[in-house]
């Protein structure tokens, strides 16, 4: 997840990016729908956008990658 | 019906109508609501996460309804009353300028085609128009008003415009959409919400003829393409009912799957118009299918930039933004540059079409 904002977010707030709020990066819903659209690339599965946009608006990055991991089934990865 | 001489989009007219809330206004009031709804704790909790999602960001629509509250829209009555105040603010406020622009050209209108599918009046949205027109309308003129037909209303009419055979020299094409006036936030479903956050209200107008020297535009259009599903689609998109009309959707994995489908469907199939032209717009009906169309069709990213655009700046006004998203682009073509056309909507239908700047 955090590979997404690399190369467009302050090295600060990726040091913390585990405990940053989703929409402190994702302002706008296309925003949102662009890291999702990453996120199946990476993945290599199809993410049902209703289920992950919601934990996006409310949570931060470390408990979206806990909700990605039910989702997909995996461990979760914040670095990944 | 029969289409001999090419016909144009002579100029294309669009109306703001009510007052505008963004996002951050809007959401106090729809949390508010969610925690008077009869719900346990995990769904209200999920309702409104939902509702926060669909609220991101500073996205802005307009609504035509005077001082609104979540009071205000509580019965058939309010809702009825406030969809026929606000068309007639709409058709004011568009008839304001084509009726200068009858007046100085001396056109008049040989047929006025209407659309709505937010709300129901009569006489209809033509009659209303015809009166505020004058003598730019005349007696024994068309007025026909297109009703039920969803998002993809002004496509329809647009469609219907240029079948028309060539007695009809000037036609006014008019969207008025009002779905802030469906505003219900007494419901539980996710479907209502996605409603309520999603749509917001305006109008526009298209005047068309066969002549490419009027108006400000002569968008000539090339080609127009239909295609109903309604033999598996028809409860994709639909009423539902309350004490209003309000908008439902099939469950919200089938409504992606198949609505995606459609739409990727019935665009290769006319592959060959629109490959080659990078300029489009498109309804916008939701920036998760936009996105993902694209990416089934391999659509340069800058394909959706105009619509997601206007979703952040209107929100989707149903049968009226791709009206709004087409006088954008075309206003800043040059001649010979086509756009393409996308509209979908309940039945389920897919509407492609393609405009070309003359000069």
């Amino acid at each position: 997840m955090k590979t997404f904002f690399a190369d467009k977010t302050e090295p600060e707030v990726l040091e913390r990016f585990a405990d940053t709020p989703a929409t402190e990066l994702l302002e706008e819903s296309i925003d949102v729908v662009e890291f999702i659209v990453y996120l199946e690339d990476e993945l290599g599965t199809r993410i049902d956008a209703n289920k992950v946009g919601p934990a996006l608006a409310n949570m931060n990055f470390g408990q979206v990658a806990g909700e990605l991991a039910k989702l997909v089934n995996k461990e979760p990865d914040v670095n990944s | 019906l029969r289409k001999a001489l090419p016909r144009y989009i002579n100029d294309l007219y669009t109306a703001s109508v009510g007052e505008s809330w963004t996002n951050p206004r809007l959401l106090p009031y729809f949390e508010e609501a969610v925690e008077r709804l009869p719900l346990q704790d995990e769904p209200r909790r999920e309702l409104r996460d939902f509702i926060r999602y669909q609220m991101l960001g500073e996205r802005v629509r307009r609504t035509a309804v005077p001082n609104w509250k979540p009071a205000t829209l509580s019965d058939f009555n309010s809702r009825a009353s406030a969809f026929e105040r606000g068309a007639e603010e709409a058709i004011a406020a568009l008839a304001r300028p084509i009726k200068e622009t009858a007046e100085n050209s001396g056109v008049k209108f040989d047929a006025v085609l209407t659309t709505t599918s937010t709300g129901n009046l009569m006489p209809g949205l033509s009659y209303r128009m015809a009166q505020r027109l004058g003598l730019a309308v005349r007696p024994d003129s068309l007025l026909f008003d297109l009703a039920n037909v969803g998002c993809t209303g002004s496509c329809k009419a647009l469609n219907l415009a240029r079948s028309l055979d060539d007695s009809f020299q000037n036609i006014l094409v008019v969207a008025v959409e009002l779905p802030t006036t469906l505003i219900d936030m007494t419901g539980t479903n996710i479907d209502l919400w996605q409603g309520n956050c999603t749509f917001g209200d305006g109008a526009a107008a298209l005047w068309i003829s066969n002549n490419p020297e009027q108006g400000s535009l002569a968008l000539e259009i090339e080609e127009i393409r239909y295609q109903q599903f309604a033999e598996k689609g028809l409860e994709l998109i639909r009423w539902g009912y309350r004490n209003y009309y309000n908008f439902a959707l099939a469950d919200q994995a089938t409504f992606e799957n198949d609505v995606g489908k459609y739409v990727s469907g019935a665009l290769r199939e006319v592959e060959a118009s629109w490959r080659d032209v990078p300029q489009w717009a498109i309804h916008a009906a939701g920036i998760t299918l936009l996105m993902r169309v694209a990416r089934s069709l391999n659509f340069p990213k800058e394909a959706i930039r105009a619509s997601a655009d206007h979703y952040r700046d209107h929100s989707n006004m149903s049968s009226v933004s791709i009206l709004f998203v087409l006088k954008e682009l075309a206003e800043k073509a040059s001649a010979g540059t086509a756009i393409n056309l996308l509209s979908m909507g309940a039945g389920f239908n897919v509407v492609y079409g393609r405009v070309r700047r003359a000069r």
